[in-house]
């Protein structure tokens, strides 16, 4: 007792101190209401105050500095000086005296007077209404019983839970999961476990050590047991435990379940069970049965940006994970022996999972851990790889795949989400995931007896334990089993010495090569974009400087070499930011596997898919908008021009179909080729059709490629659907048009019986053009260098006029139509004849059309600048370039143009 | 060897507060008036649990950790943050600079033994 009298002692001196201070800072408040640091320095003695108050239970004291906190707050928080009206300032004074009045009379023993309530309803008026912020100490949330962890148990460790919980214990089954960052906020896993074990007993511990790294590579600053499950018998409510986590949970998930009477009942061993059925009390009514109890997690509310921008990683980074695993399952599925493969599995699910436990997505990082159960026996072969295992993991990821885009309220507040954010994201209906989880538990059911069987001791302990060998024996035969491949190949004399060692530097090499994962950081492509704009202006002003006629006349050799010096740098600096958009193409192609394989599954077909060129860099938005053509192309490919096993077999094909999915660059462009060894497109039939629906004139002289562009007409596709004429066409105007925004080219290739190669050509980025710049009369224009065939002078005999058809010009025996740039765009032109002009001829969709330009000046890379709503209707025109004397130079679009000319 | 404490707080009503109470229990602990003041004490010296109030004057609590968690010595020590309810982003922001847990005022002493505890057992 004389320590709190003498500690209130202490308080009253303070109080006094701080009450006079606060006197002065206000008054020097009220003269310059907008000093910032006075109105801290106010907060901070009035903080003080309330908290000291509040240890002696002065709540009267407490409940009016509490108030008069709540008004420094929001004036701070405001713009001070023009918000703090007098009637604040005088509020504060009143309460200051009050305070002071009511300490007074506490120190005399006196009941302090209870005027204060008045002063704490009128802060009460002035300050705006407040959303009633309620915090709640979290509790752990009950994760339910986890039959797969209980299934470790061996023996002796369920007759001890089950005689803890005969004796009045709680059985608890708590699984930690920390970030390995938790020593950084001075949590320590152990410590909890100290703690728990201080009121309890923990009767048994899961902890895998898969993750720890090798000696050399530990880092005693992380933890790597990220996935602790404890059994925990003790007295204690779960109340308790809770509270002993509560630090804990703010860097990572815990969560506790009760193990209920039924659920220890079905611990009982088989073989005792007959026995002791029965005659155990289980000693249970007591606390009741807690089968339907189920603790609710109110997480607190709170929201920080930080946590969203987690949250917005982890949906980008689990995108990427699901297409990992869905190609490896594929992988696994051709080679069901391959143990690695599953361990490639098994790594991003549980990497999805630790992020799931630290975001609160509960429903996924079930889902996820129950899997990687039924992985890690697989992965250490014992679980057999059947097939159902197989479509229960594609089962699985597609439900990941449905609750990721499912993003649930509860989630949404508690990142601040807004509804754009969300909106990225396809929403879709919560689904209930108990089935697929039961059918997993089913399946681990079946093959966690074939767990037992398979434990057989191997065979040098065996002699070991029978006194065949001793311990040193062992390992030096062991050693002798160490030894390498190579070693053994040289000694055999099979292969020379000098050949291994190649062999081991490219190992070495390629090892190498995928140790070392490129360091990577985030940034936002607003940024990046930003970025490659502003690099595409200081390209610009580099040119005119060095153009400039003025800096031309200086001409001292000096100034040249600075000025081709500077140009090297920018030309540098603009190749490497455009890499940065860059992105290889390899994730959008691991999805096709899978539209590849569900298609032909449904089709009844033998398809194996043929990646290559997976690493071909592409840019972002390039790669984002080439996934719904390519998903079209490919199912057009296995459905219709990969013919059923029995045709193929017919034909003298094997019954396996290829399609070949390939990537790689030509010439400037990026080409994607789909290639498959069906029956090809019917030229026939497909011309057929054209001319019945009028597409084309019957006896017209239509070259093969023609005939092929006609599968991209609008009306084609969807008059002929699925059949006859072998098919292609559902869609494929879409597919052409999604290409032709990209500014790429789409050509097909075909013979009848022998296969299709369809080919995307690709710009390497969207931001710049490879252009040729030609002059008519004053103006330039740049025709894209991809669409350019040649450039030639007519002689003046190889110009016809025809009428309703305009200028045409006899090109080796092909009449090709003549466009005017100077008519179209009511300019003018140096030459009048095309004879003394040039003619430029430009092709898109097979199709052909000449250009007259003046004078052809060069080719050049431009950077794309749109020209505007206003003029976004000019047919002919695909946008602007700022050219090297600041002029503008109109960027034509070939295929506009040519449906102009016709 | 009694486990060490370092106890940050402007208040000194505070600061003879956290002492009693923890010294009885049988730690030793040392206090410090502000962020400046604790580091000046962490040199040299190592503590088992620092508790350290928000609001202070010259360094406040929240740099005082992210300071803390730039030492050596002091890198993985729990560190225990004294806040009001009425301040949950602060809380928050002393989560994010890397402190191990918190105490809301005003507390019991008992409290303030179990949290010490919890962190230090």
């Amino acid at each position: 007792m004389e320590d709190i009298d003498k500690l209130k002692e202490t308080f009253y001196q303070e109080a006094d101190d701080i009450l006079n201070n606060l006197d002065e800072l206000l008054l020097q408040l009220e003269n310059n209401p907008g000093d910032r640091e006075t109105l801290d320095g106010i907060f901070r003695n009035m903080h003080t105050l309330k908290g000291s108050s509040g240890i002696f239970e002065f709540h009267s004291v407490e409940r009016l500095a509490h108030a008069c906190e709540d008004l420094l707050d929001f004036m701070r928080k405001e713009d001070a000086g023009e918000i703090t009206s007098e009637k604040m300032i005088d509020t504060l004074f009143t309460g200051l005296d009050q305070m002071k009045n009511m300490l007074s009379s506490i120190q005399t023993g006196a009941e302090p007077s209870t005027e204060y309530e008045g002063t704490v309803k009128q802060i009460r008026t002035l300050l705006p209404e407040k959303d009633s912020q309620v915090i709640q100490i979290k509790t752990l949330r009950d994760s339910g019983v986890n039959r797969i962890f209980l299934l470790d148990l061996n023996m002796d460790q369920r007759n001890a839970v089950i005689d803890r919980s005969g004796n009045g214990n709680k059985i608890y089954q708590i699984s930690i999961t920390l970030s390995k960052y938790c020593f950084y906020k001075g949590i320590d896993p152990l410590i909890l476990l100290k703690n728990l074990s201080s009121e309890g007993e923990i009767l048994y511990v899961r902890c895998p050590d898969e993750h720890l790294p090798s000696l050399d590579d530990l880092n005693t600053a992380m933890l790597y047991f990220d996935d602790i499950w404890l059994i925990y018998s003790s007295k204690v409510e779960s109340e308790y435990i809770s509270d002993v986590c509560e630090f804990a949970l703010s860097v990572g998930d815990i969560t506790l379940h009760n193990l209920t009477e039924t659920e220890i009942t079905s611990l009982v061993p088989m073989e005792q069970e007959d026995n002791t059925a029965g005659s155990y009390d289980w000693g249970m009514e007591q606390h009741g049965n807690s089968d339907n109890e189920c603790v609710t997690t109110p997480e607190s509310v709170t929201v920080t940006s930080g946590l969203k921008n987690i949250f917005l990683d982890f949906m980008e980074e689990s995108s990427s994970y699901l297409e990992e695993i869905e190609a490896s399952i594929l992988c696994l599925e051709k080679n069901k022996e391959n143990l690695e493969v599953v361990n490639d599995i098994f790594r991003p699910f549980h990497t999805i999972k630790g992020n799931c436990g630290y975001l609160g997505l509960k429903e996924m990082g079930r889902l996820c851990h129950t899997v990687e159960t039924i992985l890690d026996y697989a992965r250490n072969g014992k679980a057999p790889v059947t097939q159902n295992f197989i479509d229960v993991l594609l089962e699985v990821v597609d439900a990941v795949k449905k609750l990721r885009s499912g993003i649930p309220w509860s989630v949404r507040d508690k990142f601040g989400l807004t509804d754009n954010e969300v909106s990225k994201y396809p929403q879709c209906n919560p689904i209930d995931i108990t089935p697929l989880i039961q059918k997993i538990e089913m399946l681990l059911c079946s093959e966690a007896i074939l767990k037992d069987k398979n434990e057989v001791p191997k065979i040098g302990e065996i002699l070991l334990a029978s006194g065949a060998i001793s311990e040193e024996q062992l390992s030096k035969a062991l050693k002798l089993q160490e030894r390498r491949l190579g070693e053994i190949l040289v000694d055999e004399g099979i292969v020379p010495e000098d050949k291994i060692k190649a062999a081991i530097e490219i190992q070495e090499y390629q090892k190498s090569g995928i140790k070392t994962p490129s360091a990577a950081i985030k940034v936002d492509t607003e940024r990046i974009d930003n970025l490659v704009n502003l690099v595409g202006e200081l390209v610009i002003a580099q040119t005119l400087i060095s153009q400039n006629p003025a800096v031309l006349r200086l001409a001292t050799q000096n100034l040249q070499k600075d000025v081709s010096h500077l140009g090297k740098i920018t030309r540098e600096i603009q190749d490497l930011v455009m890499s940065i958009r860059m992105m290889p193409i390899k994730q959008t192609f691991q999805k096709m596997m899978r539209v590849v394989r569900d298609v032909a599954k449904k089709a009844g077909k033998n398809v194996d898919l043929v990646i290559s060129g997976e690493d071909t860099e592409l840019d972002k938005s390039v790669i984002e908008e080439i996934s719904d053509p390519l998903v079209h192309i490919l199912r057009n490919s296995v459905d219709h021009g990969i013919e059923p096993p029995e045709e193929r077999m017919r034909n003298g094909k094997h019954d396996k179909g290829i399609v070949h999915l390939d990537a790689f660059h030509r010439g400037g462009s990026i080409v994607i080729e789909i290639r498959d060894d069906g029956r090809g497109i019917c030229k026939a039939k497909v011309l057929e059709k054209a001319i019945e629906k009028g597409l084309v004139e019957a006896e017209a002289d239509i070259t093969d490629q023609q005939i092929y562009q006609l599968i991209f007409q609008p009306g084609f596709s969807t008059a002929e659907k699925v059949t006859d004429i072998s098919g292609r066409g559902v869609g494929m105007d879409v597919v052409r048009r999604n290409i032709e925004k990209l500014r790429g080219r789409i050509d097909i290739q075909s013979k009848e019986g022998e296969g299709t190669s369809i080919s995307i050509a690709l710009p390497l980025t969207l931001a710049i053009i490879d252009g040729m710049v030609v002059q008519v009369g004053s103006e330039r224009y740049i025709i894209p260098t991809l669409s350019i065939e040649e450039s030639f002078r007519p002689k003046k005999e190889e110009i016809i006029t025809i009428q309703k058809k305009g200028e045409l010009c006899n090109l080796r025996g092909n009449l090709i139509s003549l466009v005017r740039l100077s008519d179209l765009y009511h300019g003018s032109s140096l030459n009048k004849d095309p004879w003394d002009a040039l003619l430029v001829v430009v092709e898109s969709d097979g199709m052909r059309t000449c250009i007259m330009v003046d004078e052809l000046i060069g080719q050049q890379q431009v950077v794309i600048k749109t020209i505007g709503e206003t003029f976004k209707n000019v047919k002919g025109i695909a946008g602007g370039a700022i050219l090297g004397d600041g002029k503008v130079g109109l960027i034509l679009d070939v295929r506009g143009l040519i449906e102009l000319s016709t | 060897m009694p486990k060490s404490i370092l106890a940050v707080d402007d208040s000194v009503t505070m600061r003879q507060t956290i002492s009693t109470t923890l010294e009885k229990e049988g730690y030793s602990v040392t206090l410090a008036n502000d962020g400046m003041d604790a580091l000046s004490k962490l040199n040299g010296n190592k503590y088992h649990v620092i508790i350290t109030d928000i609001n202070m004057p010259n360094m406040d609590g929240i740099r005082l950790i992210q300071e803390v968690r730039k030492l050596a010595s002091h890198k993985f020590t729990p560190i225990i943050v004294l806040t009001t309810e009425s301040q949950p982003e602060k809380k928050e922001e002393g989560k994010n600079a890397g402190a191990t847990g918190w105490i809301i005022k005003p507390f019991k002493p008992e409290q303030l033994i179990a949290v010490v505890k919890k962190v230090c057992p």
